[in-house]
């Protein structure tokens, strides 16, 4: 094992988040915390030993962390004198006021100072099954104390080595919908920094890595699930009209367009959902990617706005070939959080960019729709968008018997009972009257859709999208009270 | 009581393994508990607030005070020191008496928003040349880290509260010395208030006696009740006086000429404070990385902790001293402090603090000791004061921004 403490002397941290330089980073990342450390070696002519045990700490699986929440200080604009002229009269022929302690008037341009409060001092860097030589070990203590701040030069810190650590409070994840994402160190990240230094250009940015908290208490009896993981990757709308449901069927369009385009050849079946790479190519009979909508709804003020939209990704992918085909969309060269656009055509288009906030509405996280992790699984669920029915229902009973058979379709065990409804079950979704006709098969067949409650004999965890619109959006489901939302 | 910190415990903690002397000072505002302090504010009005956790509640709070204004008043501390001949202090002066202004000036590299890097010291002459091309000027160029004897020599401060030369030969890639020393106050429990505002003419003027107009430009007074005597627009209509532009009254209003009452008016202004807490720490590793080569060969060891010492104590008289200058921030914003000055050395993590009394006399004999040390240790220190003057294209920019001032009012730059 080894742990590296880190204490924030002021009581608080001055960082700049690498996706929003409006706000503060918290926890520190591993990869800021290394870039301190390598600062630190370079800046005090450190000498081969902490040389080699940087190298051998970058090499190390990503630590877990142990750290308090943050409260961010609320982002104010500072106005910093300028330096490359000493002029007090401005652009505008204006005499500028004094200000500060500088006697004469000086130009000021905008600064942001990102502050993160955080409810203890201390963070702790842990690498559990670690192994480094004890002369990096001791290489490392010397180096720790040479740290003077991480951020921020105001951002002043004491480091040391741990030997006796606080549990974790967040554990490296692989899953495609880790709460967190923090920058990592990775492998030649000494020389990466090296490299940039001596190019004179500011350093580039590492590679990210998924956090979530530990599982502390033994996990219930895992309940039923479907063919998708229950790890949605969200995305938040940051620029564009406002939508509603009804444009469901174009936003999962665009969605779908975007992530193909993105995604490097050979394009794989589990993103195109066709067999072949030819849009000729018969539709996949594999579970594929789902592309869903992100709705305002279920609660006194739904109001059906789309916040964002999600990728619903099947169980069976790989890990390795999701960051593969989905890498380059979400994230750009540097390693920062890319914003890429939705195009709709005449309706406009959106910017959206993976959400890792936080604090974030209701309806961008994944356990809403999941209903995994504090939301829990659950035996009630209904419609917030219609189901399609593959068929029209002729005889009474009809419409009932093809949800159950679209149920165990995606791996859900049979309902005990199904009850269909043109009228919405959450506030904020239309009636199904108000959602245009999914369309499919070669001409193009505008098909039957229904609302519907779904109750199943023991709780199921989502996301559930049933029918034949599912990798559209359409029979998203979401849990379901009966006595109300 | 702690004991008070001396020459010989400040060299231990330098040349040890300490992060950090740190003083955590308690105040309240000087009307008393309950009464309001104004924070400064920033862009749309807005205060920095944040939330911290407390004995184990969430506390609202507000920021009184930054990072950069106490670096600021502790400069300015340092140079009232200075001028009363209370501490000795290399500074850089650049003395506008010859520049024929209005108003007299000078300027020290402790006013300097940059220091000894700033623009203004970079417009001005030493000895007949452009300052970073004199004698002192030249040993700018090779400062860093490692070499930061000349910046010991001419601007000690700029190690203590940092300096980027960003406008040198090398540009943005210019020498960049971190600060060492970070103090902040932030108010705890902050409630938001209201302010009011409001003017009562003692003259009594109605808004009812105007409309005024303006004069034509050779009229000192700039506004009159006749529209014979009023400057006319491209349709020869007579212009309403305007002076300030704001929204408040409508041109030709005499409140536009700051007469007649002001309506009172009730806004969001001010907070309830439980208390204000000062955080200042004096980081000793960023001390620690600075060395101090006397001449073309490595540092010495003895005179690398001379120098490091004596920054130290210059950091720590500079944080006294602004305690001894009370905690006036800004206009209705008086804090009084509650509990006394005490200094921890944090050391081990987890382990007990040292605690060190210091007044402001003690850590300016501390200082001194350490000044003195450093010199005979070899370091060089520059007793009197440098004095530059503006290069004359500097003296005139000043000039005309004086003259400006006084004719149209000065635009402000936004900035705390």
């Amino acid at each position: 094992m080894f742990c590296i403490g880190i204490r924030y002397l002021c009581g608080w941290a001055m960082a700049t988040h690498p996706a929003d330089r409006l706000r503060p980073e918290w926890p520190p990342h591993p990869d800021r915390v290394f870039m301190a450390l390598t600062a630190a070696h370079f800046e005090t002519d450190g000498g081969p030993e902490e040389n080699a045990a940087l190298k051998q700490l970058a090499a190390l699986p990503s630590p877990a962390l142990s750290a308090a929440n943050g409260h961010d200080r609320q982002t104010v604009t500072t106005f910093v004198p300028v330096n490359d002229e000493s002029s007090p009269i401005s652009k505008k022929g204006k005499s500028i006021m004094p200000s500060g302690t500088l006697p004469v008037g000086r130009d000021r341009q905008p600064r942001s100072f990102p502050v993160a409060v955080p409810e203890r001092d201390s963070v702790y860097m842990i690498w559990s099954g670690a192994s480094l030589t004890d002369q990096a070990r001791r290489a490392l203590q010397g180096l720790c104390r040479k740290v003077t701040a991480v951020g921020h030069s105001a951002s002043l810190v004491q480091m040391w080595v741990e030997d006796n650590p606080p549990e974790p409070d967040m554990v490296p994840s692989d899953r495609a919908g880790a709460p967190l994402l923090l920058r990592v160190p990775w492998h030649d990240r000494l020389g990466q920094l090296e490299a940039s230094f001596d190019a004179e250009l500011r350093p580039s940015l590492s590679g990210w890595q998924g956090y979530d908290s530990p599982a502390t208490t033994p996990a219930p009896a895992p309940a039923s699930s479907t063919i998708f993981a229950p790890d949605l990757v969200v995305l938040r709308r940051l620029e564009g009209r406002p939508l509603g449901l009804e444009s469901t069927l174009i936003l999962t369009e665009a969605l779908r367009g975007a992530v193909m385009k993105a995604c490097p050849a050979p394009l794989p079946e589990w993103i195109s959902g066709h067999e072949g790479t030819s849009p000729e190519s018969p539709p996949s009979k594999r579970p594929h990617l789902a592309f869903l909508p992100l709705p305002n709804v279920g609660h006194q003020h739904g109001d059906g706005r789309l916040l964002g939209v999600g990728l619903a990704i099947p169980r069976d992918v790989l890990v390795e070939d999701q960051q593969r085909c989905l890498s380059s969309l979400l994230f750009n060269t540097d390693g920062y959080l890319a914003r890429f656009r939705l195009a709709f055509g005449r309706v406009g288009d959106w910017d959206v960019t993976m959400d890792d906030r936080e604090d974030r509405p209701q309806a961008l996280h994944p356990e809403t729709w999941t209903s995994a992790g504090w939301s829990r699984p659950s035996a009630l669920w209904a419609t917030v968008i219609p189901i399609v029915l593959d068929r029209y229902p002729k005889a009474e009973g009809d419409a009932e018997r093809t949800i159950r058979h679209a149920c165990r379709r995606i791996g859900l065990p049979e309902p005990v009972d199904v009850v269909t409804s043109g009228a919405p079950l959450f506030v904020g979704s239309p009636h199904s009257r108000g959602f245009p006709p999914f369309q499919s098969g070669p001409r193009g067949t505008k098909r039957f859709h229904t609302h519907a409650v779904i109750e199943f004999a023991e709780p199921v965890q989502g996301p559930v999208l049933i029918g034949a619109g599912r990798y559209r959006g359409y029979g998203l489901c979401r849990r379901w009270r009966k006595e109300g939302q | 009581m702690p004991a008070s910190l001396s020459l010989d415990t400040l060299e231990k903690a330098v040349s040890g393994t300490a992060a950090a002397f740190r003083c955590i000072s308690h105040y309240k505002p000087a009307g008393g508990v309950g009464d309001k302090v104004f924070p400064p504010t920033y862009e749309g009005g807005t205060y920095a607030t944040e939330i911290r956790r407390i004995d184990g509640e969430l506390v609202p709070c507000v920021l009184l005070d930054s990072v950069q204004s106490q670096a600021n008043r502790m400069e300015l501390a340092l140079l009232e020191a200075w001028e009363v001949k209370r501490i000795p202090l290399p500074l850089m002066i650049i003395d506008f008496e010859k520049a024929n202004l209005p108003k007299p000036l000078r300027i020290t590299s402790l006013e300097a928003p940059h220091r000894i890097a700033d623009a203004l010291l970079r417009d001005s002459l030493l000895g007949g040349k452009v300052f970073r091309k004199s004698d002192h000027g030249k040993k700018l160029d090779h400062v860093s880290l490692q070499h930061a004897t000349a910046l010991f020599e001419l601007c000690p401060t700029a190690l203590v509260f940092g300096m980027w030369d960003s406008t040198g030969p090398r540009g943005g890639l210019g020498a960049k010395f971190p600060r060492a020393m970070v103090s902040e106050i932030v108010g705890l429990h902050a409630q938001p208030g209201r302010k009011t505002s409001s003017r009562l003419d003692p003259a009594q003027i109605q808004t009812n006696a105007g409309p005024i107009y303006q004069t034509r430009e050779d009229d000192e007074i700039g506004w009159t009740t006749e529209p014979s005597r009023a400057a006319k627009d491209s349709k020869k209509q007579p212009i309403l006086y305007n002076r300030s532009k704001s929204e408040h009254g409508k041109p030709g209003n005499p409140s536009k000429a700051n007469h007649s009452n002001v309506t009172p008016s009730i806004t969001d202004g001010g907070v309830t404070i439980s208390k204000a807490v000062q955080t200042t720490v004096l980081s000793l590793p960023a001390l620690r990385r600075l060395r101090f080569p006397l001449d073309k060969g490595p540092s010495k060891p003895e005179v690398d902790l001379a120098a490091r010492v004596a920054l130290a104590a210059l950091g720590l008289c500079a944080a006294a001293l602004n305690q001894e200058q009370g905690c006036d921030l800004r206009s209705r914003c008086q804090l009084h402090p509650t509990t006394p000055f005490v200094w921890h050395l944090l050391d081990k993590p987890g382990e007990d603090s040292d605690e060190f009394a210091l007044t402001p006399d003690g850590a300016v004999a501390v200082y001194r000791d350490a000044v003195a040390h450093a010199k005979k240790a070899g370091l060089p220190w520059v007793e009197k004061e440098i004095v530059l003057t503006p290069s004359p294209q500097l003296g005139d920019l000043v000039r005309r921004s004086q003259e400006l001032a006084a004719s149209q009012g000065e635009v402000g730059d936004g900035g705390v």
